[in-house]
């Protein structure tokens, strides 16, 4: 099938907003981003604050612990090279330390043991060279 | 909006392949509007599309306009629908325009389908192709379905809620010969059944894909009355816009979408509140929107949706009878155009079979993109 060799959609790894984002979860680092003037944390990351307009804004480093908010399971796609995959759940993890809720695949768990508020942990998946995506898997259970 | 009112509607037929443009679907159901209202065509001077499909442009050498003085496209993704029906009614109540059409045409089957079509349209591109897509996270299925799981986790909502508002959706095409569902009756078993897209949606949590058109024409109060039909006045209208309304997992109240805020804008300008709404046309692009939007807009407590729904709630002869046309879950999808289109029938008294009896005051609601919501409240 084409759909195991057709690519995924990539990140942009120079993009002018989440280029500090991808550079940290390529050294294995999660970051929220922080501004600068007044401390407020935003997610997802934006070029202003919404707090205060054009301020200076900064990465924080995260324990990339969190919580899971809630989820889908996707049996269909249209992307497809993640036809093969199938099925594959999506989270939104509620951080431990930042008033943040990331998106992410869920792994290391099948999708009907999920369960809301179960306590999860970031792991980073290279899916192109100098680029890995953050995943997240059950808390304790799995291999960075 | 103070003197505006429904003079003229149109609709062409629903179906999964058109065999003609959606340029030609437009005219169609512009011309039937204008027919409708006992106007010529000519007397158009005002154009509302939706963000998607055939321009303003389209329509004015369509229907051989010789100019019009009022254009504006609203961006609230299925919201639009309903924004742009108040647009016309601004434009009309400030004499911008004397007589605006609103349509939504589209080969939304056998065209450019919805899923490919909403991907580039929507706010916040950077965070859909950088942080969503590459995790496979690409469809509004998918999006909403997490709306609908954490409210499962709060209130209590069941599967059993959704599928009541599929049935019923499903239940009212049987009384509307228009509808694509129409001789398609649903049991709750073909419902469960039905294979999963982004759980916990099924296929039957989903709205169809539809080639079709539909269009109405906004004209003053005093004009109306001078028309073919009964008017129907635009007495409330209003849009609004949630919190980080580019992404929706990170508003801090999950919950208030822009409905939460425009409902009470719209009620408040028509005089009304929703315990007097006599039926209600929600933007049932998927089941739990439906349950979601009569929270949001007020005609539950937020958490009460499901059991609001259940045991008949939402059918005709109801508390509170929603999408007597079948929606777009079964009569079909033209992003709520058929939705305003029924508000009318119904306060016209039109609605034959499936007509609630007495009806003086019906609320439209349109969803859209991450949350933004638009409503109006339509009265005899
Ligand atoms: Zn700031």
């Amino acid at each position: 099938m084409s759909a195991q060799r057709a690519t995924p959609p990539l990140p942009d790894p120079d993009d002018p907003v989440l280029a500090g984002y991808w550079a940290a979860a390529a050294r294995g680092e999660l970051v929220v981003q922080r501004c600068a003037a007044c401390d407020r944390v935003q997610w997802p990351p934006r070029d202003t604050c919404g707090g205060c307009g054009p301020a200076e804004l900064r990465w924080l480093l995260v324990a990339g612990t969190g919580s899971l908010f809630t989820w889908t399971v996707v049996h269909h796609t249209t992307v497809a090279a993640y036809a093969g995959a199938l099925p594959f759940a999506v989270g939104a993890v509620e951080l431990d330390d930042a008033p943040a809720r990331m998106l992410g695949r869920l792994r290391g768990v099948p999708p009907e043991q999920l369960e809301t508020d179960m306590p999860l942990e970031v792991a980073f998946e290279p899916v192109a060279p100098g680029i890995a995506l953050p995943v997240w898997q059950p808390a304790g259970g799995g291999s960075r | 909006m103070s003197g505006t009112c429904v003079a003229g509607i149109g609709m062409t037929e629903f179906s999964r392949a058109s065999g003609r443009s959606a340029e030609r679907l437009a005219v169609e159901a512009a011309t039937a509007a204008c027919e409708d209202a006992g106007l010529p065509t000519s007397a158009v001077d005002g154009i509302v599309p939706f963000p998607f499909g055939p321009s303003a442009e389209d329509l004015i050498a369509g229907l051989g306009l010789p100019d019009v003085t009022f254009t504006a496209v609203p961006h609230l993704g299925g919201a639009s629908t309903v924004a742009g029906l108040r647009l016309a009614a601004l434009a009309v109540a400030n004499g911008a325009a004397s007589c605006v059409l609103v349509f939504v045409a589209r080969n939304g089957r056998s065209g450019s389908r919805v899923e490919q079509r909403i991907g580039v349209l929507l706010p916040g591109q950077r965070y859909r192709r950088q942080l969503e897509h590459p995790h496979g996270f690409t469809t509004p299925a998918q999006w909403y379905s997490m709306i609908a799981r954490r409210h499962m986790h709060e209130f209590g909502t069941t599967r059993e809620h959704l599928g009541a508002v599929a049935l019923a959706m499903r239940a009212h095409a049987q009384l509307n010969p228009h509808a694509q569902m129409h001789g398609r009756p649903m049991t709750m078993e073909q419902y469960r059944s039905s294979r999963p897209i982004a759980e916990p949606y099924l296929l039957l949590d989903c709205c169809q894909e539809t080639d079709g058109a539909g269009a109405v024409l906004v004209v003053a109060a005093d004009r109306a009355r001078d028309l073919r039909h009964r008017p129907v006045h635009l007495s409330g209208l209003a849009e609004g816009h949630p919190d980080s309304p580019d992404d929706l997992v990170n508003r801090r109240d999950f919950f208030t979408v822009g409905l939460t805020r425009a409902a009470p804008r719209a009620f408040a300008m028509a005089g009304v509140t929703p315990s007097d709404v006599d039926a209600a046309m929600i933007y049932d692009c998927f089941t739990f929107e439906v349950i979601q939007q009569l929270e949001e807009a007020g005609f539950c407590a937020r958490g009460d949706g499901g059991p609001f729904v259940d045991d008949g709630g939402i059918a005709l002869g109801g508390r509170l009878p929603v999408n007597p046309h079948g929606g777009l879950l079964s009569d079909g999808h033209i992003a709520g155009m058929n939705h305003v289109v029924e508000a009318v029938v119904q306060l016209r008294g039109d609605g034959g079979e499936r007509q609630v009896p007495g009806a003086e005051v019906v609320a439209v609601t349109g969803w859209g993109d991450m949350g933004d919501g638009a409503i109006a409240v339509l009265t005899r």
